[in-house]
C-alpha cells in the first residue's frame, strides 16, 4: 500500500518534472537564467529547515550547481543577513524563512532581501502566496495517542483549558518560536469563532476577562501550563509513545506522522472545533546584493517545481504553494486550500503589530 | 651650587635621547602600549557594542514605534526591570541564577576541596591516577553531563525515546529529571575539577613545616586541617569561588537542556530566548547584568588579593606531603568517594554517550540491539568514521582552537611580561584587569558584539565575518584570561633578574626572549596554551553565531546532528571532542612534565 | 632528665636511597647537641625521626625509658606525646594567625584555660621581647622577631626536649650572632636537652656542648666541639670542621711538606694515606731556612682580627691563618714552620692515624 503510494508519487513527480522542463525549455529567459546561474557556480542558503541539504543535492544533480545550505533559526539568519548586507560583505544568496511578520516589516522594507516570483509561475501561484513568496505550507495539528484513545478525547479547543488537560498539552515554546506567536495572532483574529465554540461546548456564553475571546483562550491556555519544547520531534514522540496510561495531547507538524511506523508511535489527528491546527507558510527570499543572484533565483524556482519541493512535500502535511504540484497521498486533502478554515492562518502585518504584546500576554499568564 | 644643578632641567633633546634609549633597551613599554591598545579594541569595544545595543532601537522595534533604527531608547531597560514581564524575563531568572550559582558553586568547591584533600594528603587507592581522572569532566563539553543526565533520568514529561530508568520501569520524578536539582548537580560536577586543581595546587604549595609545627604541638590531623590548612586555603577558596560563580553565571547548555522542560529559566537561558525571539536589545541588557556581576567579581578579587596578603606564607620550602595512612576502615570509603565522583562525573557520562552510539534503540540491553553502525556507517546513514562533515569539523576545531590557543599563550605571556616589567604603572594594572574582563562576559553576548564589530571593515581591520580569522580572534579574546593569568604568575615567579643578567651581558631584547625567557617559560607557555585549547575545543555558545558553512566546528556540528535528529552522531561527536582533548592533555603533560594545575595559577 | 637513644635506626626513601644508615648513638641528657654535616647527610631526617614526623624503617628510638619508636614492638608515639619542641628552618609560623595565636597554639591544644594562655603569652613575650606584638601577623615582623616568635611558640608548652632544624640559616650575619647567644643562654637557663641541626660548622662550634658530625647517614664522630676540632677521628670530620679548612695532602702531593709532617707526627709513612695541617699550625717566617720548608705568598685576606694567607708550596695551594700580619708581601718567598698539634694523618679509609698507633 505504502509502496504503491510511493511509486505513484515518484511517477507523478517524474511526469510533472518532465512536462515542466518541456515547458521551460521553450522559455528563453529560463535558459538565460540557467546559464547565468551556472556561471556563478554555487548558492549559499540560510535555511529554516535542514532539508535544504536534500533539495540542494537535487539541485546540484540537475544543474550542477552546489548548494551550501545551513540550517539556522530565523533570528540567526536575520542577524546574519542584516549585518552582511549592512557591511557589504554578503555571504548568503537566499534564505528560507518562517517569520513572515519580520520579513514584511524588516527585511523587505529595509532592502535586505528581494521578493522574487518566477515569471513563469506568477499566474499559477495563488496571490496569497506571492508577496512575499511562500514556497511551502506546513500544517500543524493537535494529535492524540491512538493506543490509549479510540478517538480524540476532546472535540473542542476550549477543552484544552479544562483542569483535566492542565500540563497535558505539549507544544512549542512561544518564547523561542515565533510561529507560536503568529498562531496566537490568528487566534485573536478568530475571536468570534472561539466565542461561538465556547457557547456550543458549554451551552452558555463566554464571560470575558480580556478584550476578546481569542485573548481569553490564550490566557486560559497559558494558565493551564502546557509543556513547552524547542523542537517538535519530541512532542510527537511524547504524545505517541506506546504504553502510556495518561498520554498527553500535542500540537506539532503533521509531518511527524511519517514517523508512526519507523518510531512505532501511536498518533492520530484531532478534529477540533473551531480549528484543528495551524497552517504555517515558509518563505523563500533572495538576499540583496547576493553574490550569486541568478543561482539563487534558479534555486527559488527549483523549489517550486515537483522535484525541488519533494524533500518537504513528500511528507504528510506539507504543501507546495504551487497548487499544480502533488502532495503526499496520505494527506487528508490533496491540496492545501481544502483545509480551509480548519487551520489558523495569520496575517503578517497584524502579527508584526501585536507580537510583542501577545508574547508578553503569554508570558504573564504562563507564570 | 648642587641645588641649581639638580633643578635645571636637561635640554629637551637630551631627555628625548634618554627616553629613546630607554624604549630601545626596555621594550616592555612598547609591548605594553601595543597590548593595551589591542586589548582596548578587542575587549572594550565589544563590551561597548553590547552597551550600545542595549540603548539603541532595533530595526523591528523601530518599525513598530515609527522611529528609526539606532535611536536612543531605554525601553529595553524598562522591559527587563519594570515591565509586567520583567518578573519572567529578569527577576525570576535572577533568583534562579543566584540559587543555582550558589548551590552549584558550594558543591563544586566542596567536591574539589574534599577530593584535593584525599588525593594530595591520603593514601587512597589509585591517588596518582585519580589526579588525572578527576579533571576529565573539565575536558568534556559542558552539555555532555546534561545530555547524559537526560539520557538516564528523562521521564514522560519530555517525549522522544525513554530515559534509561524509564526503560527499566522506574519513572524518575520531575524534580529529579529536570529543574534546579539536576542543573546544580551537573554544574557542580562539571566545574569541580577547577576547584580540585586549584586546591591540589595550593595544598602542594603549603609548606609542610606549617603542619608539622602544629603536630608537634599536639594537634591531631582534624585540628591541623581545621586550624592550619583550611584557613591557609581561604584565599584559594575565595578565588575558586569567584571563578566558579563567574562560570556558572554564564553557563548555558546545562540549564537549557535541563531547565527548559519545566520552565526553569536562568539569566543565560533568558538571554538566549531573547536572542531567539528577536529581542537583541533585551538580550543586551541581560548581558550587561551578567557582565556587571562579572565586574563585581573582579573587584572583589582585587580587593581580596589586597586584603589576604597575610596568608602568603613566610619563606619556607614546600616539602612533599607524606600521605596520611588511613586505616582500612577509612581508606575504603575515602577511596570510594573519590572513585565514585570520577564514575559519576566522567566515566558515567562517557559510557552513557558511548552506549547510545552503539545501541539501535536506547535502553534495550539485548545483544541484537548493539551495532557499530553509527561509527562505521550503513543502514543508509553516514558513520562517524566516514562522515565528511565530522572530518572537516574535526580539522576546523583542531586548527581554529589550536591557532587561537597558540596566539593566546604567546599573548598571555606577553601580558605577563609587560605586567611584571612595568610594576606599579597604570599600564600594568590596565593590562592585568582588562585581559581578565572577557572571563566575566557571557560568551553569547560577546559573540553578538563581535559579529556587530567585525562584519564591517573597520579602519585597518577588514571584514572578518565568514572567515576563520574571526573565530580565532573571538576565541583568543575570550580565553585570554586563562593565558594572561598563567602568564602573569609565571613571569612573577621568574622575576626580572634572569633577564637583567642577560641584559648586563649584552643580550639584546630578541636574544633575551629567545635565549633566556623563552626556555625558562616553556612550561608556562604550554599551560597557557593547553587551557585555551581545551576551552576552544569544547566551545559552543561563543561560536554558534559565528560559524558559516565550511567553518563548522565539532561542537556546532554536533548541534547540527541534533537538528537532523542524529542523536547518536551528536553524542559520538561529543565523545570525539572529549577523547581528542584528553589525549592532547596527556601528551602535553608527558612532554612538558607540567600539569594543568600550574596553568590556572590560583 | 633522660638520654635519647637511637638503636640501629635505618631510614630509606622510596625503599632505595639510604638516608640514615643503621644509626646507633646516645645523645646525653642536658646537652646542646649539634648534628653537623653537609646537606643530604641524614641529619634532618634523624631529627625528624626523633620528633616523630617520620618513622624509621627499622630500629628503636628511646627517650630514657620511654619508647618513641620501635620496629620490634611496633611502638610509635605520636609527636605531641613526646613532650618536645621543634623549630623549623622556615620557622613555620602560621601566616593566618597573630603572634599570640601562634604562641599559645600548643597550650590551646592542651586545653589550657584562656586566661592562663594569655598569662603565659605575657611571660613569653617579655622573655623574647615580643611585648606589644601579640596582635601582629607574622608577615609584619622582622626576621629576628619571627625567629623569637617561633622560639616562644616552641617553649610555650615547656618541652623536655628541644629540636631545632637549622633555625639560623634564614637570618643575616649580625642577627645570627645575637641569636646564637640567645639560644645558648636559653639552653643554660632551661637545662633541657637541645638537638640542633646545622650545616654551618661555625654555628656548631660556637653553640654546641657536643657535636655529632654526620656523613652518609652515619655519625662519623661525636665529641665536644674542641675535641672534634683537635682530634678529628676521620678525614671527613677534619675537612668539614674548621675555617679555613684543614690543608690536606694526598700521597704524592708536596712530598717535602708531607714527609716533614709525618716525621713530626711520628706516623709510619706507609700507614699514612693523607696528611693534613690546620691553617693556624702553618707558621710563616720571614726568610726560608736553609734546607727548610718554604712557600710563596699568593694572596692575603685580612679579616680584621686575623690574616688568611694563601701560599704556593711545591705546586700546591695552602692556607695559613695567623693573628700576625704576614711577614712579607705577595710574591715573596717565606719559610714555613709546622706546629705539631695541628697535624693529622689519615689512612686509606679516612680513619685518623695517631702517632701512637
Amino acid at each position: 500500500m505504502r509502496f504503491n503510494q510511493a511509486v505513484a508519487g515518484i511517477a507523478l513527480a517524474t511526469a510533472a518534472a518532465l512536462s515542466s522542463t518541456a515547458v521551460f525549455a521553450q522559455s528563453a529567459e529560463m535558459d538565460a537564467l540557467i546559464a547565468a546561474a551556472k556561471a556563478e557556480g554555487s548558492v549559499v542558503a540560510y535555511w529554516h529547515s535542514s532539508r535544504v541539504s536534500k533539495a540542494g543535492e537535487g539541485f546540484e544533480a540537475k544543474y550542477g550547481i552546489p548548494v551550501l545550505g545551513t540550517k539556522m533559526t530565523d533570528a540567526e539568519s536575520t542577524e546574519k543577513v542584516v549585518r552582511e548586507v549592512e557591511s557589504g560583505n554578503v555571504q548568503a544568496d537566499i534564505i528560507g524563512y518562517d517569520d513572515g511578520p519580520r520579513l514584511v516589516t524588516e527585511l523587505l522594507p529595509g532592502g535586505f532581501v528581494e521578493n522574487y516570483v518566477p515569471e513563469d509561475l506568477a499566474e499559477t501561484i495563488p496571490e496569497s502566496s506571492r508577496d512575499p513568496l511562500v514556497y511551502l505550507w506546513q500544517v500543524s495539528i493537535f494529535g492524540y495517542n491512538t493506543e490509549r484513545y479510540e478517538e480524540c478525547p476532546i472535540s473542542n479547543v476550549w477543552q484544552l483549558t479544562e483542569p483535566e488537560w492542565a500540563s497535558k498539552l505539549h507544544m512549542l515554546d512561544p518564547r523561542l518560536r515565533s510561529t507560536q506567536i503568529q498562531a496566537f495572532s490568528a487566534i485573536e483574529d478568530r475571536a468570534d469563532g472561539l466565542a461561538a465554540a465556547y457557547e456550543e461546548l458549554y451551552g452558555k456564553p463566554l464571560e470575558l476577562t480580556e478584550d476578546n475571546a481569542g485573548l481569553e483562550f490564550i490566557k486560559r491556555l497559558a494558565a493551564s501550563k502546557p509543556i513547552l519544547y524547542n523542537e517538535d520531534v519530541e512532542i510527537a514522540a511524547a504524545v505517541g509513545a506506546r504504553g502510556q496510561e495518561a498520554p498527553p495531547l500535542g500540537l506539532y507538524t503533521l509531518g511527524r506522522h511519517r514517523e508512526i511506523e519507523s518510531k512505532n508511535l501511536a498518533l492520530g489527528m484531532c478534529p477540533l472545533t473551531p480549528f484543528q491546527g495551524i497552517n504555517q507558510p515558509s518563505y523563500v527570499q533572495v538576499v540583496a546584493d547576493a553574490p550569486h543572484p541568478n543561482a539563487a533565483r534558479l534555486f527559488a524556482h527549483y523549489l517550486l517545481t515537483e522535484e525541488g519541493a519533494a524533500p518537504w512535500t513528500a511528507d504528510l502535511g506539507a504543501y507546495s504553494s504551487n497548487p499544480d504540484l502533488t502532495s503526499n497521498a496520505g494527506n487528508p486533502f490533496p491540496n492545501v486550500a481544502e483545509w480551509g478554515d480548519s487551520l489558523l492562518v495569520s496575517d503578517n502585518a497584524r502579527v508584526a503589530e501585536r507580537r510583542g504584546d501577545l508574547l508578553d500576554f503569554w508570558i504573564t499568564n504562563n507564570r | 651650587m648642587t641645588t641649581t644643578d639638580r633643578t635645571t632641567r636637561p635640554p629637551l633633546q637630551a631627555r628625548l635621547r634618554l627616553l629613546l634609549s630607554q624604549l630601545v633597551s626596555e621594550p616592555s613599554y612598547v609591548i605594553g602600549a601595543v597590548l593595551a591598545l589591542a586589548l582596548a579594541y578587542l575587549v572594550l569595544a565589544p563590551m561597548a557594542a553590547v552597551l550600545g545595543s542595549a540603548v539603541q532601537m532595533t530595526r523591528m522595534d523601530a518599525v513598530r514605534a515609527g522611529a528609526s533604527p539606532g535611536d536612543l531608547t531605554f525601553s529595553y531597560f524598562q522591559r527587563v526591570f519594570t515591565s509586567p514581564v520583567a518578573q519572567d524575563i529578569f527577576w525570576t531568572p535572577l533568583g534562579n541564577t543566584m540559587t543555582v550559582a550558589l548551590f552549584a558553586t558550594a558543591l563544586a568547591v566542596l567536591f574539589g576541596l574534599v577530593l584535593a584533600m584525599l588525593v594530595t594528603s591520603t593514601n587512597i587507592w589509585g591517588r596518582s591516577i585519580l589526579g588525572f581522572l578527576l579533571i576529565i569532566p573539565y575536558m568534556l563539553p559542558s552539555q555532555a553531563l546534561a545530555t547524559a543526565w537526560i539520557t538516564v533520568f528523562k521521564n514522560r514529561r519530555t517525549g522522544g525515546s525513554p530515559g534509561m530508568l524509564e526503560a527499566l520501569g522506574l519513572t524518575p520524578p520531575d524534580w529529579l529529571a529536570y529543574g534546579p536539582l539536576p542543573i546544580v548537580i551537573c554544574l557542580a560536577l562539571s566545574y569541580f575539577p577547577f576547584a580540585f586543581l586549584l586546591f591540589s595546587n595550593a595544598l602542594n604549595k603549603i609548606d609542610t613545616q606549617l603542619e608539622e609545627a602544629a603536630v608537634t604541638l599536639g594537634a591531631r590531623p582534624h585540628i591541623v586541617w581545621r586550624r592550619i590548612l583550611l584557613p591557609l586555603l581561604i584565599p584559594t577558596t575565595m578565588s575558586v569561588l569567584l571563578l566558579t560563580v563567574a562560570r556558572t553565571l554564564g553557563t548555558f547548555a546545562t540549564p537549557y537542556v535541563l531547565g527548559t522542560p519545566v520552565g526553569y529559566t536562568l539569566l543565560s537561558t533568558s538571554l538566549y530566548s531573547s536572542l531567539r525571539s528577536g529581542a537583541p536589545g533585551v538580550a543586551a541588557v541581560l548581558a550587561i547584568v551578567l557582565g556587571l556581576f562579572g565586574v563585581a567579581m573582579l573587584l572583589l578579587d582585587i580587593w581580596m588579593v589586597r586584603n589576604w596578603q597575610r596568608f602568603i606564607t613566610v619563606g619556607g620550602k614546600g616539602g612533599k606531603r607524606e600521605p596520611a595512612r588511613l586505616t582500612l576502615l577509612a581508606r575504603f570509603p575515602a577511596s570510594a568517594v573519590a572513585w565514585g565522583v570520577f564514575l559519576i562525573a566522567a566515566f558515567g557520562p562517557l559510557l552513557v554517550m558511548f552506549l547510545s552510539t552503539i545501541m539501535r534503540e536506547p535502553g534495550v540491553f539485548a545483544l541484537s540491539n548493539f551495532s557499530l553502525g553509527y561509527w562505521t556507517g550503513g543502514d543508509g546513514r553516514p558513520g562517524v568514521f566516514n562522515s565528511p562533515e565530522i572530518l572537516l569539523s574535526l580539522y576546523n576545531s583542531l586548527s581554529i582552537a589550536g591557532s587561537a590557543a597558540v596566539i593566546c599563550g604567546v599573548l598571555g605571556l606577553a601580558v605577563g611580561y609587560a605586567v611584571v616589567r612595568l610594576p606599579g604603572s597604570w599600564l600594568s594594572g590596565f593590562l592585568r584587569q582588562v585581559s581578565f574582563l572577557p572571563y566575566l562576559m557571557p560568551g553569547m553576548a560577546f559573540a553578538a558584539a563581535f559579529l556587530t564589530l567585525f562584519a564591517v571593515p573597520r579602519g585597518p581591520v577588514p571584514a572578518l565575518y565568514g572567515s576563520i580569522t574571526l573565530l580565532i580572534l573571538v576565541m583568543v579574546v575570550t580565553y585570554l584570561p586563562y593565558a594572561s593569568r598563567s602568564g602573569i604568575s609565571a613571569m612573577m615567579q621568574v622575576g626580572r633578574e634572569p633577564e637583567e643578567a642577560g641584559m648586563v651581558l649584552g643580550a639584546g631584547f630578541f636574544a633575551r626572549i629567545t635565549r633566556i625567557l623563552g626556555p625558562l617559560q616553556k612550561t608556562a607557555l604550554v599551560t597557557a596554551i593547553i587551557l585555551p585549547f581545551i576551552s576552544g575545543m569544547k566551545e559552543l555558545s561563543l561560536v554558534v553565531m559565528l560559524v558559516t558553512p565550511g567553518t563548522e566546528l565539532l561542537t556546532t556540528q554536533s548541534l547540527r546532528f541534533l537538528d537532523y535528529g542524529h542523536t547518536q552522531l551528536a553524542n559520538a561527536t561529543i565523545l570525539i571532542i572529549g577523547v581528542v582533548v584528553m589525549l592532547l592533555v596527556l601528551l602535553m603533560q608527558k612532554v612538558t612534565k607540567s600539569s594543568l594545575a600550574g596553568g590556572l595559577g590560583g | 632528665m633522660p638520654n635519647i637513644t637511637l638503636n640501629s635506626v635505618v631510614k630509606t626513601y622510596g625503599g632505595k636511597s639510604l638516608a640514615v644508615d643503621n644509626l646507633t648513638t646516645t645523645f646525653p641528657s642536658g646537652e646542646f647537641i649539634c648534628l653537623l654535616g653537609p646537606s643530604g647527610c641524614g641529619k634532618t631526617t634523624t631529627l625528624r625521626m626523633i620528633a616523630g614526623l617520620e618513622r624509621p624503617d627499622s630500629g628503636e628510638i628511646r627517650f630514657g625509658d620511654e619508647v618513641f619508636y620501635s620496629s620490634q614492638t611496633g611502638t610509635y608515639l605520636r609527636p605531641e606525646k613526646r613532650k618536645l619542641g621543634l623549630m623549623f628552618q622556615s620557622y613555620a609560623l602560621w601566616p593566618h594567625m597573630t603572634v599570640e595565636q601562634n604562641v599559645v597554639f600548643g597550650l590551646a591544644m592542651k586545653r589550657m584555660p584562656r586566661e592562663d594562655q594569655a598569662k603565659r603569652f605575657t611571660e613569653l613575650a617579655k622573655l623574647f621581647h615580643l611585648d606589644g606584638l601579640g596582635q601582629r601577623y607574622p608577615r609584619e615582623l622582622s626576621g629576628g622577631q619571627q625567629q623569637r616568635v617561633a622560639l616562644a611558640r616552641m617553649l610555650a608548652v615547656s618541652p623536655d626536649l628541644l629540636l631545632l632544624d637549622e633555625p639560623l640559616s634564614n637570618l643575616d650575619a649580625s642577627l645570627r650572632l645575637e641569636m646564637r647567644a640567645e639560644l645558648k643562654r636559653l639552653h643554660q637557663t632551661l637545662g633541657c636537652t637541645v638537638i640542633f641541626v646545622t650545616h654551618d660548622q661555625l654555628e656548631a662550634m660556637t653553640m654546641a656542648t657536643s657535636i655529632a658530625v654526620m656523613n652518609k647517614g652515619r655519625i662519623e664522630q661525636m665529641a665536644k666541639p674542641m675535641d672534634i676540632y683537635r682530634h678529628p677521628s676521620s678525614h671527613f670530620v677534619a675537612n668539614f670542621v674548621g675555617s679555613p679548612p684543614m690543608n690536606m695532602l694526598t700521597p704524592g702531593e708536596a712530598p717535602g711538606l708531607a714527609s716533614e709532617m709525618t716525621k713530626i707526627l711520628g706516623t709510619p709513612a706507609d700507614r699514612a694515606g693523607t696528611v693534613g695541617i690546620r691553617p693556624e699550625a702553618l707558621r710563616l717566617t720571614g726568610q726560608p731556612a736553609n734546607g727548610g720548608l718554604k712557600a710563596t705568598i699568593d694572596t692575603i685576606q685580612p679579616t680584621g682580627a686575623d690574616w688568611i694567607i694563601g701560599l704556593q708550596a711545591e705546586g700546591r695551594q695552602l692556607f695559613a691563618l695567623s693573628s700576625e700580619p704576614p711577614p712579607a708581601d705577595i710574591g715573596a718567598e717565606v719559610g714555613l714552620n709546622l706546629k705539631a698539634d695541628g697535624i693529622h694523618a689519615f689512612d686509606q679509609n679516612g680513619k685518623a692515624v695517631g702517632p701512637s698507633l
